[in-house]
């Protein structure tokens, strides 16, 4: 099937997997930026939330996907046509081509997917709190501890990807998360001052 | 029969088709596919029997290769597609072995034994 062979291909694009990472971490960073900022103003409605959640993790996804097809589009046809002019062929409707045009796709959807993958995950507390089956006060801890989770996780993929020790590596991530967390509670402070 | 054949052929202008034993070619390709990926889609091709591919030049973007082609009755039009398709040049057909005599096991090892 040509779309297993294309997302075998995908799975050796380096690109892919630093889209995959860069936009997940960022994606998680964005939404526990606005879980805890929702949360300190007093307002714990999981609803908005909710919609402050998604609003951030489509613009992401479009943003994504529309920019890294553009420019991996662009980077990919300057490498096609600098092969067309080492071999003096036209490589027009070639496997090569094909390749190129599916993987151009299927990256720019990483891109821009993987934020809004990592958005789904973390708000899925609040999901099921509008649903009734957990208050919203729980619903903010299992998000946050969700974002631990996501970005050791995303951590370790990186320390899986450098063979470094895999702990340590989602140690780090999960520092970042603390660092927001920290900034965005230094934010409300000052405005107390 | 086949002497009908030859003679309707001959007289029509039409060649008696030959079939075609072993190919080799000097072919310019990109890095990627490998060869080994370019040889299985190339014995993809059901007339092809054997393929043996040899690197022997290699620049920053492109690689020569000589491919010796073995079958029963080589497609060279199909063989030119699959090359083609996989962003292969075809620089030279360097050699050619045609005729319906089966040749012997000694002819055909010394024919790949030059790659």
């Amino acid at each position: 099937m040509d779309l297993l062979k294309a997302l075998k291909d995908l799975k050796n694009e380096e690109i892919a997997r630093r889209y995959f990472v860069m936009n997940s971490f960022d994606g998680a960073l964005t939404i526990l930026g606005i879980v805890i900022a929702v949360y300190i103003s007093g307002k714990h409605e999981s609803g908005l939330i909710i919609i402050s959640s998604l609003g951030a993790a489509v613009a992401m996804a479009i943003s994504g996907i529309w920019g890294a097809y553009s420019i991996e589009r662009a980077e990919r046809l300057r490498v096609l046509k600098e092969l067309e002019r080492h071999l003096m062929a036209d490589l027009e409707e070639t496997e090569i081509e094909k390749k190129v045009n599916s993987t151009t796709i299927l990256v720019a959807l990483v891109d821009g997917l993987s934020p809004m993958l990592a958005t789904l995950m973390i708000i899925s507390p609040f999901i099921a709190s509008k649903l009734g089956l957990i208050d919203a006060e729980s619903a903010f801890y299992y998000s946050v501890g969700l974002v631990v989770v996501i970005l050791f996780l995303l951590g370790a993929l990186v320390g899986h990807v450098a063979k470094e020790d895999r702990v340590k590596s989602g140690a780090k991530m999960v520092l970042a998360g603390i660092a927001v967390a920290v900034t965005v509670l230094l934010l409300d402070l000052l405005k107390l001052l | 029969m086949e002497d009908y054949k030859n003679v309707m052929d001959e007289m029509t202008g039409k060649q008696t088709k030959v079939p075609v034993k072993i190919l080799v070619l000097d072919v310019l390709k990109p890095h990627k596919p490998n060869i080994l990926d370019f040889g299985k889609r190339i014995c993809t091709e059901k007339s092809i029997e054997a393929a043996t591919i040899s690197v022997y030049a290699v620049d920053e973007k492109t690689e020569s290769l000589k491919i010796v082609l073995e079958g029963r009755d080589i497609d060279f039009d199909r063989i030119k597609d699959i090359l083609e398709d996989q962003g292969g040049v075809i620089h030279s057909m360097d050699k050619v072995v045609l005729g319906r005599k089966t040749l012997s096991e000694a002819a055909n090892l010394s024919e790949l034994g030059k790659y």
